[in-house]
């Protein structure tokens, strides 16, 4: 079955078809929820709800039109409105920082044992999961998806300073959680 | 010790595994998936009807529906206005009223009556009356001069009278002819009262020197 005639099943509600189209975008698009969010369960119900979001839209898909690209473009603008409509996770983000918690870590005087480009994808994922939401926006919108700056201000309704402020706190972030990680703590 | 080497999280190779990272395919997921989906139906986007379709059916339509409404109307409205008057084109203007005047008498004005004594009792400032033990034939002629004077002083008084006169002038246009009587009955004692006071002096000066050589004086009469 083409990605056409897949939509058009889906459109007519066939449950096949629908289980299909999950199939074949489950396991990329759930590792773009799980970068967005805390953890995986909130990756879960979060790529659950930006599916829907999926399905109510398939009308308007066009034959020309990429399928992935078009229903990852669906899934980002979804996760971030679920992450915006958090708004006590997104707005108001915790003051306390690592270091008061963990021993200190240079960030850019490290031995060579502890290479940060040596990780598993698994402890990114983890470092990138315990910045705050709205950091976690920035970063895998500007640094992991590549959008420039305007259009990631754009996309978090926010100004550009602040956004390229706040990617480069998220970064700093990132690399403290990532040095904790090769600590092992 | 350890020499310490700077790095920095290689962004590009973080982007090529997270690109490359995929979630194996939990069957599970599917169920709750299925399960929310069914409880949102899918509908048909709802497309806009081309425009020379909203012109064919809606514009045109509204549109004829208006203009009739307001030819019906207009119509109505022309039927409806009241019928022109049968008034004349002339307008007849209200002459303006014209009261007779009445003539309302002023108030009368007294001319005021001056006597000689009570000027000569408060003389003028600038009048010098000058006593002069004289001779008797002499204190006459005084008197008569003093008379004179007097009478220069009347004459003063005379003027203001004189002033007063125009209101009694007009008067006696206007055919009131009891002021002037009695303007003349005024004048008329005046003259009466001057002899009088005349004929007193001379008396008195015959009284005073009867013996005196120069008894045919001549009293001045004025």
């Amino acid at each position: 079955m083409s990605k056409n005639e897949l939509v058009q099943a889906c459109i007519k509600n066939d449950k096949t078809a629908r289980h299909q189209l999950i199939e074949q975008h489950y396991g990329y698009l759930m590792g773009m929820c799980r970068r967005y969010t805390k953890n995986n369960q909130q990756a879960e119900t979060f790529f659950n709800l930006a599916f829907i979001e999926v399905f109510k839209h398939l009308p308007e898909y066009h034959d020309n039109a990429n399928l992935d690209e078009w229903i990852k473009k669906i899934f980002l603008h979804s996760l971030i409105f679920q992450l915006k409509s958090n708004r006590t996770e997104y707005y108001i983000t915790t003051t306390t920082r690592v270091e008061d918690k963990k021993p200190h870590t240079d960030l850019f005087h490290q031995s060579d044992d502890h290479d940060p480009n040596n990780l598993l994808i698994e402890d990114y994922l983890n470092a990138l999961q315990k910045l705050p939401a709205s950091f976690r926006a920035v970063y895998n919108l500007h640094i992991i998806e590549e959008f420039s700056l305007k259009e990631t201000s754009e996309m978090l309704e926010i100004s550009e300073e602040s956004a390229k402020n706040s990617i480069e706190r998220a970064r700093n972030e990132f690399l403290k959680n990532v040095n904790l990680k090769m600590q092992g703590y | 010790m350890a020499d310490n080497k700077t790095y920095r999280i290689d962004e590009s190779a973080l982007r090529k595994k997270f690109a490359d990272y995929r979630v194996s395919f939990n069957p599970a997921c599917l169920q709750l998936l299925e399960s929310e989906i069914s409880q949102v139906k899918t509908h048909a986007h709802l497309e806009m009807p081309k425009t020379k379709n909203l012109v064919k059916f809606i514009a045109i339509p509204l549109v004829l529906l208006a203009l009739g409404c307001l030819a019906f109307f207009s119509y109505n409205y022309i039927n409806n206005l009241p019928s022109a008057s049968t008034t004349k084109d002339t307008v007849n203007i209200a002459r303006p009223i014209i009261q007779p005047k009445i003539e309302t008498p002023k108030p009368e004005v007294k001319p005021k009556v001056v006597v000689a004594d009570t000027i000569t009792k408060y003389p003028k400032k600038d009048t010098v009356i000058t006593e002069v033990e004289v001779p008797k034939i002499k204190n006459i002629k005084t008197l008569s001069t003093q008379k004179n004077s007097s009478f220069k002083k009347d004459t003063l008084v005379s003027r203001t009278i004189i002033k007063t006169q125009p209101d009694s002038v007009k008067k006696r246009n206007k055919t009131d002819t009891t002021s002037l009587s009695k303007n003349r009955d005024t004048s008329s004692k005046k003259k009466k009262k001057k002899r009088k006071n005349s004929l007193d002096a001379t008396e008195d000066i015959r009284q005073s020197a009867p013996n005196s050589a120069d008894d045919d004086v001549v009293v001045p009469n004025n």
